[in-house]
């Protein structure tokens, strides 16, 4: 079975953390920190607004601030927090995203050139990929299949033909003055993504949400700038050229923290299909978004306005329309959304600005509260949103102007005449989807419908040991089904989470590994043998040893597997004497006596009935053997107490 | 050390650096690694830690663009002489002996090449008397002895002994990159570029023991109609005083053709840059099916157009050297490769096999197809030129007259020409065929707005980080960046067509300009697929409309007008015109040369110029005379030419007779009838509907006031 790596999954468990490796690296805060932050994030977000707000009734969303503010007070000088920054009342916000993924592949883009990431500078570069004069690109097929899983995995539409585009324009990391990318023809379309409820989204979004995917397309990475003082840039050509996909979404996101969810979503799925690079410095996935408002009930009204003027007024303007005559000439296209607020058949919406550049999760969502924010301050003050490009840095609370559309560059798309068309064939595809494994949700709702899971543990289960801890799990189910225990899977599962997840867990010996004590493989192979583990779990179920002697028996299992030993789960507690034999009568009485302590018997016999426990668990704790059943144990003790009350 | 010192040995340097790169890193496509372990010895000043500092770097602080600078135009054999160092470094140890020989030999080029450098520097127009021309080089070899001798010292009997081009002197246009030679594609901005590798079609002459003697001048990056834009000075051909256009842009390639400097030339077609100056210098050129000869390494001006183009004394050397020319190189994104070559090859062999009167129909019994059997006759040493074989399939051809080529700027002395030519060729036996190519209106607009769309985009490479001059300003300078470098690098006219270009692919513009001229160029496509008898081996058959088609145009049947083989029609309206009128002219009136030249080019057929001699002693002294063939049908092309040749030999003497005897024995026919009747259509007539359209301050004849069919199924 297709086996999820560990840490696309420790992210699930981790609640979008990430490895310090990861995509996304530069996250590296802790949950409990993270979200420490997140409300100091917020909070500065929100303050600038609050101050530059001029005082006015009329306003809505400072009238809104207020009453937070009161709130905040009221519970204790709490500072407001994202979760409750999600949705405003008066203003509706719409986000599209578009995220730049480096595709694992061992060659570039269109040069044999190897991929590499850490190597010298320069030492991976092929004469196309310095744009020498009379070099040509060659398509590297390979390229292909990381991308087409990606497509797949994200439920694309491939394409039959698709085609490569050159984007223009000038900036040192790129040789060529142009970026070979897919603008006509690209390679996937019509996709979507869903998440959940686990996967981070807003609460208003409630258990799941369905965000549309526009298009999937190949392009090709720049070349990596190392500044220097005295304005100096240094170039780095191992990374130009190397494969990229850009998977852009429909502005179909309402919710700040949903959109985070979209981004770290789809990296855990490009992970899982093994279509995205890893362990990067940096860019290994990048994220722009485009962030727009619009006033809920002024705005419906506008729309209504704009639909019938786009009906009426333009014949050739059916905007929302995704006909062949529009893909072939989408600048028109772009003019048109511009004017009419739209994007990808969605109208109505306000003027959208684009923030680029977002490489964590946390700067995806704290940069569109924060644009968010000041595009409802500028509307409100009478204002008029522009359509430009922004920018974030990690830790502001404003996103900033880089440039208007007066500064935009025209991109002047054009087919690139040296490449021809790419031609992908329906076997490939099958081959490809039959054989993409299964994705993280898939795996997660099996734990969780068929073997009794909470998400929480499936979670856990799925993201440790590279997923040999869920082989391991499912090993020692199987084996517990084998032995009569006469129990349902899913109840099997239960009883064996425990073990498997939390007992297993505590484990510590000062001869075991630090990282992986158990030394659990990928293929779910441990110190403590499956069956060994399933023998244990049916004498407890049987009530042939108590759990704390199983305790004992796991670790005694757990000592003989780090000196190598393989010992039967019998033979350990035959060697301990561990089987559960009731006590007798006599010896019950006996351990009563032993703990009796007259100053709480007098106080059970004044009335506090209660105080028997403590007795009782003196009692067990006395009985080193764990043979004591506690309701034996409370019949002796009263037996005895009520001997004191005469 | 001054600034411009470190700023030299800097390009050096980096050079040096990618070379090292590359040398490491090990690509199958790339005959950088055919080239062994790098040698140890590598020059102090050259060496490159890559792990300290990239080779590679970019100024953009204002104070560095303070520090004076010389001139950095000022040539010092410094850069190129790292260039061929650096590539000698890496050379391997079999080789090395005869790289030592090169060392010294190529110091001895540099010196030489310095002196012919300078001398291109007088832009002057003026006449020496020379009997080489002027401006022909910009990278001369100066060798000793012959070629022969040459070649045999570098590759000691290596390479293919059976090769016509064994020991022949090629001169390469300098757009072709040369490992040994700078590659300058006649820029500022390209002066001192000396090329890391190797073009595949240059690895080819070296493998068969070529000698490649020099680089040709040009116009620069192939931009031009007559070799006057170039950074090193105008090529001037040797006859009629030098004040006759030698043509564009393959200039330098067609003169040294003409005055023997070498065998054979290269040159590279975009739009009739081989043919125009194969027409006016008197010489024959040759532009192939597009993606036939390998593109790998020649400098694109314009991609989908480019091709290798021949220039050569005689269709007989061309087709010599063509047949090992013609191979797929897979580091060629668009050359053909080996299955479409051998799918093409069938498809040939079914269409002569069926046609009724096609042009193998008499050698089916042989098993032998038309093209075999020219190869073998040409081929071979002891063919005979009038072999009666070949002079029957000749017999059989239907040539096709392009009624559409008959316009208002067509020259009395051209139409003249061309008539005989046609009547010379109904007297041997062909059929001679009105044919309509109704886009040919809008094709010159497509060109040119396709074209430079494309060279604006091939051309945003060059900004001088990596090759190339570079402004002494800050790469920042002005506001824009690399404006500098760029500004002070490129000539004039690039820049009118970079500009062009930008415009027409700028999102307002791009429905208009660029997306028609695609269409514009599937029409012209289909077009010429209707009136070849032989399908087009890229596309599938079409049917086409016949209310599409000129009303002068009969029917052969109720199927449609006739098909032909091969079209014969002029190379250029004109002829080569005197410099001195070039002055007057505006830059785009240079484009009406390339009418008859551009549709075969859009359509990536195969075409060839042959010159015919003038009787006029007056004037330029030749007019070229072009046979366009189907896609694939290169061979045939090059034969026909072979055989018109040999019927017109050059020569006004037996012109005259073979006139005389054909207006004896020829009456009225059609297409002489139609050949009378002026103008058909004026080219230079279509404006834009938007009359403040930056193009018409550019182009005359875009975009298209006639509706052009923009339907459906016209896609690009």
């Amino acid at each position: 079975m297709a086996r999820i790596a560990p840490r696309v999954l420790r992210s699930y468990l981790l609640g979008g953390q990430v490895p310090a490796r990861g995509c996304l690296c530069r996250r590296t805060a802790t949950p409990a920190r993270s979200a420490v932050l997140r409300r100091y994030h917020a909070t500065q977000a929100i303050q600038p607004t609050a101050e530059s707000a001029v005082p006015s009734a009329a306003i809505p969303f400072r009238k809104q601030l207020k009453d937070e503010a009161k709130q905040r007070k009221a519970e204790g000088g709490e500072k407001i927090s994202k979760v409750d920054n999600q949705t405003l009342d008066d203003w509706e916000l719409t986000v599209g995203i578009e995220i730049h993924a480096q595709l694992n592949t061992p060659r570039k883009l269109f040069s044999s050139a190897a991929s590499t990431i850490n190597d010298a500078p320069n030492t991976h570069v092929a004469l196309f990929d310095v744009a020498m004069p009379g070099s040509q690109p060659t398509f590297q097929k390979e390229t292909l299949i990381p991308a087409l899983r990606a497509a797949l995995a994200l439920n694309c539409n491939i394409q039959k033909t698709s085609r490569f585009d050159r984007k223009h324009y000038f900036h040192w990391d790129q040789p060529s003055g142009y970026q070979i990318t897919q603008f006509y023809e690209p390679f996937a379309k019509d996709g979507h993504i869903t998440l959940y409820a686990h996967d981070g989204i807003a609460k208003e979004d409630g258990e799941q949400i369905t965000i549309g995917i526009k298009q999937v397309q190949m392009e090709q990475d720049t070349a990596k700038t190392i500044s220097q003082p005295g304005d100096i840039h240094l170039l780095d050509f191992n990374r130009v050229g190397l494969p990229l996909i850009e998977i852009i979404t429909l502005p179909q996101i309402h919710h700040p923290s949903t959109a985070a969810a979209l981004v770290r979503k789809v990296q855990i799925i490009l992970e899982s299909v093994d279509a995205c690079v890893l362990g990067m410095q940096s860019g290994g996935l990048r994220a722009d978004v485009n962030v727009s408002v619009r006033n809920r009930e002024k705005d419906s009204l506008t729309t209504k306005a704009m639909e019938n003027i786009g009906e009426g007024g333009h014949e050739n303007s059916q905007v929302n329309g995704v006909d062949q005559e529009e893909e072939s000439s989408p600048t028109e296209t772009e003019g048109e959304e511009d004017r009419f607020g739209s994007y990808a058949g969605i109208t109505g919406l306000g003027q959208r600005t684009e923030i680029k550049n977002l490489s964590s999760f946390k700067a995806v969502e704290d940069a569109i509260i924060a644009e968010r924010d000041r595009q409802i301050r500028v509307l409100e003050f009478g204002g008029v949103i522009a359509g430009e490009t922004r920018g974030w840095t990690i830790g502001s609370t404003e996103t900033r102007r880089l440039r208007g559309k007066e500064g935009e560059v025209d991109y002047r798309y054009m087919p690139d005449p040296d490449l021809g068309p790419v031609i992908i064939g329906q076997d490939l595809i099958n081959h490809l989807e039959l054989n993409l494994g299964i994705l993280p949700d898939a795996e997660i709702s099996t734990l969780v419908e068929e073997y009794g899971l909470t998400p929480k543990d499936a979670l856990s289960l799925v993201s440790l040991n590279e997923g040999g801890r869920h082989e391991y799990f499912r090993d020692v189910v199987d084996q517990l089904l084998l032995l009569p225990l006469d129990k349902d899977q899913d109840v099997a599962g239960k009883l064996c989470i425990t073990w498997v997840l939390h007992e297993m867990g505590g484990l510590t010996h000062e001869d075991a590994d630090e990282e992986n004590p158990l030394r659990i493989t990928r293929d779910g192979d441990c110190i403590i043998k499956a069956p060994e583990l399933a023998v244990l779990i049916y004498y407890v179920q049987k009530n042939k040893i108590t759990g704390k002697s199983a305790k004992k028996i796991l670790a005694e299992l757990f000592a003989c597997g780090l000196r190598g030993e393989v010992r039967k789960t019998e033979e350990l507690i035959d060697e301990a004497g561990l089987w559960f034999i009731p006590l007798s009568a006599a010896e019950y009485e006996e351990l009563a006596r032993s703990v009796l302590d007259m100053t709480v018997v007098e106080q059970i016999l004044a009335g506090k009935g209660g105080k028997i426990n403590f007795l009782v668990g003196q009692m067990m704790r006395k009985d080193g053997n764990g043979k004591v059943d506690p309701q034996e144990a409370m019949e002796a003790l009263r037996k005895v107490i009520e001997e004191f009350r005469k | 050390m001054s600034a411009a010192v470190s700023k030299q040995s800097e390009q050096g340097e980096l050079v040096a650096g990618l070379t090292q790169e590359l040398d490491t890193w090990t690509d199958p496509c790339s005959d950088l690694n055919q080239r062994p372990p790098t040698d140890k010895k590598r020059p102090s000043h050259l060496k490159f830690s890559p792990g300290i500092l990239p080779p590679l770097f970019l100024h953009c602080s204002s104070s560095s663009g303070q520090q004076p600078r010389p001139d950095t135009r000022e040539l010092s054999p410094s850069p190129l002489l790292a260039g061929q160092q650096m590539l000698r470094a890496s050379a391997s140890r079999a080789a090395k002996a005869q790289w030592t020989t090169r060392v010294r030999r190529t110091a001895a080029y540099n010196a030489s090449l310095e002196v012919a450098r300078r001398t291109l520097r007088d832009k002057d127009v003026k006449w020496r008397g020379d009997k080489i021309g002027q401006n022909v080089f910009i990278s001369h070899r100066k060798y000793q002895g012959d070629a022969e001798a040459e070649v045999a010292l570098e590759k000691e009997g290596l390479g293919s002994r059976n090769d016509w081009l064994r020991w022949k002197k090629v001169a390469i246009k300098d757009n072709i990159v040369t490992s040994d030679l700078p590659t300058t594609c006649a820029s500022g901005i390209l002066q001192t570029h000396q090329s890391p590798f190797d073009a595949g079609i240059v690895e080819k002459l070296r493998s068969v023991d070529s000698f490649i003697n020099g680089k040709t001048n040009m116009d620069e990056f192939g931009m031009g109609s007559h070799s006057t834009y170039s950074f090193f000075g105008t090529v001037i051909p040797p006859h009629n005083l030098g004040m006759y256009s030698a043509g564009g842009s393959s200039g330098g390639s067609a003169v040294a053709v003409e005055s023997a400097e070498c065998d054979i030339a290269l040159g590279t077609d975009t739009g009739g840059s081989v043919r125009l100056p194969a027409a006016y210098s008197g010489v024959v050129g040759f532009k192939p099916s597009y993606g036939i000869i390998s593109r790998w390494g020649v400098v694109p001006y314009a991609n989908s157009l480019d091709t290798v183009g021949i220039l050569a004394r005689s269709s007989k050397q061309v087709l010599q050297s063509f047949v090992s020319m013609r191979k797929t190189d897979s580091r060629d994104p668009t050359s053909l490769t080996e299955s479409s070559r051998e799918r093409i090859w069938g498809l040939r062999w079914d269409a002569y096999n069926k046609s009724r009167d096609g042009f193998s129909s008499k050698t089916e019994d042989q098993g032998s197809t038309f093209d075999r059997l020219i190869m073998e006759h040409l081929l071979s040493a002891d063919a005979q030129p009038s072999d009666q074989n070949i002079r029957k399939e000749f017999r059989n051809l239907r040539i096709g007259v392009p009624t559409e080529y008959n316009i208002s700027e067509l020259e009395h002395s051209v139409k003249r020409a061309w008539t005989r030519t046609l009547r010379v060729l109904q007297q041997q036996g062909c059929t001679i065929v009105p044919i309509s190519l109704p886009n040919t209106e809008h094709a010159l607009g497509a060109y040119y707005t396709i074209a430079a769309a494309e060279a604006a985009s091939n051309l945003s490479k060059y900004d001088g980080v990596r090759y190339g001059t570079r402004s002494d300003h800050d790469d920042g300078a002005g506001g824009v960046l690399y404006s500098k470098s760029r500004g002070e690098g490129f000539g004039d006219e690039v820049k009118r067509r970079i500009l062009l270009g930008s415009y027409v692919l700028s999102s307002a513009a791009r429905d208009n300009y660029f997306i028609k001229a695609q269409k514009v160029r599937r029409l012209v496509q289909r077009d010429f697929d209707r009136v070849f008898s032989m399908p087009n081996p890229l596309r599938d058959p079409e049917q086409f409309d016949l209310s599409d088609m000129d009303e002068s145009i009969e029917l052969d049947s109720k199927l449609g007008p006739s098909q032909v083989d091969l079209i014969v029609c002029p190379t250029a309206p004109n002829l080569a015109p005197k410099f001195e009128s070039l002055k007057k002219a505006a830059p785009v009136d240079s484009f009406i040369n390339d009418v008859f030249t551009v549709p075969s080019s859009l359509a990536g057929l195969p075409a060839i110029s042959i010159p015919l001699k003038r009787r006029d002693k007056e004037g330029p002294q030749h007019i070229g005379m072009q046979i366009i063939g189907q896609f694939s049908d290169d061979v045939r092309v090059i034969a026909a030419a072979h055989e018109i040749e040999k019927l017109l030999k050059f020569d006004g003497r037996k012109w005259k007779e073979y006139e005389k005897k054909a207006e004896r024995t020829i009456g009225e026919s059609q297409w002489l009838r139609l050949m009378k009747t002026p103008v058909i259509r004026n080219i230079e007539t279509e404006y834009g509907d938007n009359p403040s359209s930056p193009m018409r301050e550019v182009l005359p004849s875009l975009p298209y006031k006639k509706p052009i069919r923009d339907s459906e199924d016209v896609k690009f």
